[in-house]
């Protein structure tokens, strides 16, 4: 399921009806591509002859990320870095949330509120760190804001979709039952409007670790961005490599615990 | 005995930009307890808009409507309401959705439990209580809908052409359960139907509406024996009172 459908947009792409041979070929895809990948990065050292800290072979890198595990440097960068995406990620999905069921409700306040959202979204993201290091120092809390901002304006723009899409006539029928604000939240606008909701996160799990990333790039003295930095100062490039690779790995495991959680949520939908 | 509800000079014009669209005109009509009135008309006479003013979902820009003397200014309990659409959340199985109106409540899951399966087996679902609505049909999530309108026992039922999307033979037995059904529960029934057959077989009494905007044009009778069944549908007698209503609506 997770090669044939790996984005889960869940699209009915019911492998059950598929025959068996396809679905061998979907289960040999990523690995022959990541092997054709691997090849295609060795042969051009080969033919290329590129010096290491230009482009390290993939031994090398593989070496360097166990030298990188065994000294704990990875670990620890990589914890930091995970912490803040998903203290931005928390965030930014608690503050969209509520403002999104607000600006659902109200057409006022949405206009109200609507250019200076977009304007926002205009902002390069990589602009308005350097001020919030400026402002909130260059410990975690700067990077933890800078990937709720980035994490904000997808749930956001989701939560009013999906509020707005609740059927009149189920709200019609929740009136009838004479079902109060908070049932009607609970009962019916949440339930609705999690699909969308869940769409959202998805895309801003992701996005959190870019923001935390970009925050570190600007000034900290820890974190995957701030290993990627000081690797690059030393010429270890296989340590960029190395750094870049668990940032990989982290966002497709953020991507992955919400695809699971959408899977235990929405079974109604399959 | 006083009417359940009494409509009084009823009127309704929903805003638009070239000063209001008149929708319903001047209605007045009663409806005594455990009654089952049939309502009939063109389409876009109002029907739909004078079942959501009965059931305080929309209020009146002239006139009133009265809930046992009182003026009706939002929806109650006492009164359950069955959409053209069978209306069910699609994450919620049979029996949840059966429940939600107990559930908003707050009764005890005991005795909630226990209508909701006497409900199943009124609507003849046992057998589906965990299935989620994608897995019904069109007749049995209707079957739903009207048991989830039961189950707080309103003393009053509002049914928008609730076999609207049927076939024609799902209709006829969903017609007889509802009979079946007002039955038991001796309540009162307003259902609005585009069907003149249905709304002879099954009712009291037919309103006949003009069309929009929505006048009553005539109240007919149906004097036909009870229990009804499907054989009166080829008598004299019900061909001359559809045909009675058939020539009221054109
Ligand atoms: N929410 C609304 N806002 C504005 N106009 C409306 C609204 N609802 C209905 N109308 C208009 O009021 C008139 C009556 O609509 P209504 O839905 O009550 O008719 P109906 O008799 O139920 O029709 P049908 O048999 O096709 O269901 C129509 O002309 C419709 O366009
Ligand atoms: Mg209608």
């Amino acid at each position: 399921m997770a090669i044939a459908n790996p984005l889960n947009t869940s699209l009915p792409a019911g492998p059950a009806y598929q025959p068996r041979s396809l679905r061998l070929w979907q289960a040999l895809l990523l690995p022959l591509s990541i092997g054709t990948l691997l090849a295609v990065w060795q042969g051009a050292i080969w033919l290329k002859q590129y010096k290491s800290y230009i482009l390290p072979s993939p031994a090398r890198v593989w070496q360097r990320l166990w030298v990188a595990l065994a000294d704990g440097t990875l670990a620890q960068h990589a914890a930091v870095t995970l912490s803040e995406s998903l203290g931005g990620l928390a965030l930014g999905l608690a503050v969209a949330a509520v403002l999104g069921y607000l600006l659902a409700h109200s057409r006022p306040l949405e206009s109200l509120l609507a250019p200076y959202i977009i304007a926002s979204q205009s902002i390069p993201i990589v602009a308005v760190a350097p001020l919030f290091i400026i402002w909130f120092g260059s410990g975690p809390a700067a990077k933890v804001l800078i990937c709720a901002l980035i994490v904000f304006f997808p749930v956001l723009i989701n939560v009013i979709v999906g509020v707005r899409s609740v059927e009149p006539d189920l709200r019609d029928l929740m009136r009838s039952l004479r079902s109060n604000r908070w049932q009607t939240f609970a009962h019916l606008e949440l339930p609705a409007a999690l699909p969308t909701l869940l769409a959202g996160v998805k895309i801003g799990a992701t996005l959190s670790v870019i923001g935390a990333v970009v925050g570190e790039f600007v000034g900290a003295d820890r974190g995957l961005g701030f290993l990627i930095t000081a690797a690059r100062g030393q010429f270890d490039t296989a340590l960029v490599f190395v750094a870049v690779l668990t940032l990989v790995v982290i966002a497709m495991s953020l991507y992955g615990l919400v695809a699971l959680l959408e899977r235990a949520l929405l079974a109604w939908k399959e | 005995m006083p009417p359940l509800l009494s409509v009084r000079n009823l009127g309704l014009t929903y805003p638009n930009a070239d000063g209001g669209l008149s929708a319903l005109r001047d209605l007045t009509f009663d409806i005594a307890p455990g009654e089952f009135v049939a309502v009939v008309g063109p389409s876009g006479c109002g029907k739909s808009s004078l079942l959501q003013l009965l059931a305080g979902l929309r209020l009146p820009t002239a006139g009133s409507v009265l809930f046992e003397g009182e003026p009706l200014t939002g929806p109650r309990r006492r009164i359950g309401v069955v959409f053209q659409k069978a209306n069910l959340m699609p994450w919620r199985t049979v029996l949840q959705n059966i429940t939600l109106p107990l559930q908003l409540q707050g009764l005890p899951a005991a005795e909630t439990q226990r209508r909701a399966v006497d409900l199943v087996e009124l609507v003849s679902l046992t057998g589906f209580e965990h299935t989620l609505p994608r897995h019904l049909s069109g007749g049995m999530e209707q079957r739903v809908a009207i048991a989830r309108a039961l189950i707080h026992r309103p003393d009053l039922l509002l049914l928008d052409e609730p076999f609207g999307a049927l076939d024609a033979l799902t209709r006829d037995r969903m017609g007889l359960e509802l009979l079946r059904i007002w039955d038991r529960y001796g309540k009162t029934i307003v259902m609005v139907t585009h069907s003149i057959t249905e709304a002879v077989f099954l009712a009291d009494r037919v309103l006949v509406f003009t069309p929009r905007p929505g006048q009553l044009r005539a109240h007919i009778p149906i004097p036909l024996p009870r229990p009804r069944a499907l054989s009166q549908t080829y008598s004299p007698q019900f061909g001359a009172l559809a045909m009675q209503v058939r020539e009221a609506i054109e």
